[in-house]
């Protein structure tokens, strides 16, 4: 499974969707941080809109990838989550996402602007 | 809701066994679960709710067992409730310690460690059962009230 990863001004911008399995998410993290270091990308947007399932193996990639990509020193902000995900993560226990989270992709372009111009982690 | 039978008796489609042992057979898991709920004409939170659980119990399959094992689901009745259930069986190693096994943030593998407390807190029943040549079975149930 190929996931598209777009690049827009500073900011780049992946989608993923629930049938990820090991190695999948595997190449998706490599992939990812190796167009952030090619490409001098500030900024990545995890779009989940596609996601109607979050168990704890995908919050873990979410969570996993997002740290890679801090490490490289990009800021990451996670958009699209449905309400029944939210919904079923907090009900599934403790913070299981660890990103910054927007509302939609929109949002998050903004939210990962404002962070470049404010300069915090 | 006739047609759904009662726990124990043979069900059609409201019934499917899922062989694990690798990370893309998590998917059909999660498939045949939503599709059985949707029969048995579940809310959708509670769809995501058993289809999560079934995802997460499928996952232990892969990564906590030697050979994987067998998810099985079925619809079930009881005193007018509608229920889903979940029950996976392995043959090996087993639990250590079934106790921290569902704490928060223990796990033995790569795991976040919130599996099974997921499981427990998104489902209305579970139940573990470690015998003594290490096989594990577990079982879980989600009731919906339909009347």
């Amino acid at each position: 499974m190929e996931i598209p990863i777009l690049k827009l001004k500073n900011i780049l911008l992946t989608s993923i969707q629930s049938d990820m399995n090991d190695d999948d998410a595997l190449k998706y993290q490599s992939d990812v941080m190796s167009t952030l270091e090619k490409s001098g990308a500030k900024g990545l947007v995890i779009d989940i809109t596609a996601m109607d399932i979050i168990d704890s193996f995908m919050a873990r990639v979410i969570n996993e990838t997002a740290r890679m990509a801090r490490l490289m020193g990009a800021r990451v902000v996670l958009c699209g989550m449905q309400p029944m995900v939210a919904l079923t993560l907090v009900e599934m226990g403790r913070e299981l996402i660890g990103v910054d989270t927007a509302l939609n992709l929109d949002k998050g372009f903004d939210k990962l602007v404002k962070m470049f111009n404010e300069g915090v982690d | 809701m006739s047609d759904i039978p009662a726990p124990g008796s043979a069900g059609g489609n409201l019934e499917a066994k899922v062989e694990v042992t690798k990370t893309s057979h998590v998917a059909n898991v999660q498939t045949k679960v939503r599709a059985i709920t949707r029969i048995l004409g579940f809310p959708e939170l509670y769809i995501f709710k058993a289809a999560i659980s079934a995802s997460e119990l499928a996952s232990n399959l892969v990564y906590h067992t030697s050979a994987g094992g067998t998810i099985s689901i079925r619809g079930i009745r009881k005193n007018g409730c509608i229920g889903i259930e979940i029950i996976s069986i392995d043959s090996g190693p087993g639990i250590k310690d079934v106790n921290m096994a569902l704490q928060d943030g223990y796990s033995t593998g790569p795991g976040l460690g919130s599996g099974l407390p997921a499981v427990e807190r998104l489902m209305d029943e579970l139940d573990i059962l470690v015998t003594d040549d290490f096989k594990t079975c577990i079982r879980s149930r989600l009731w919906y009230f339909c009347e």
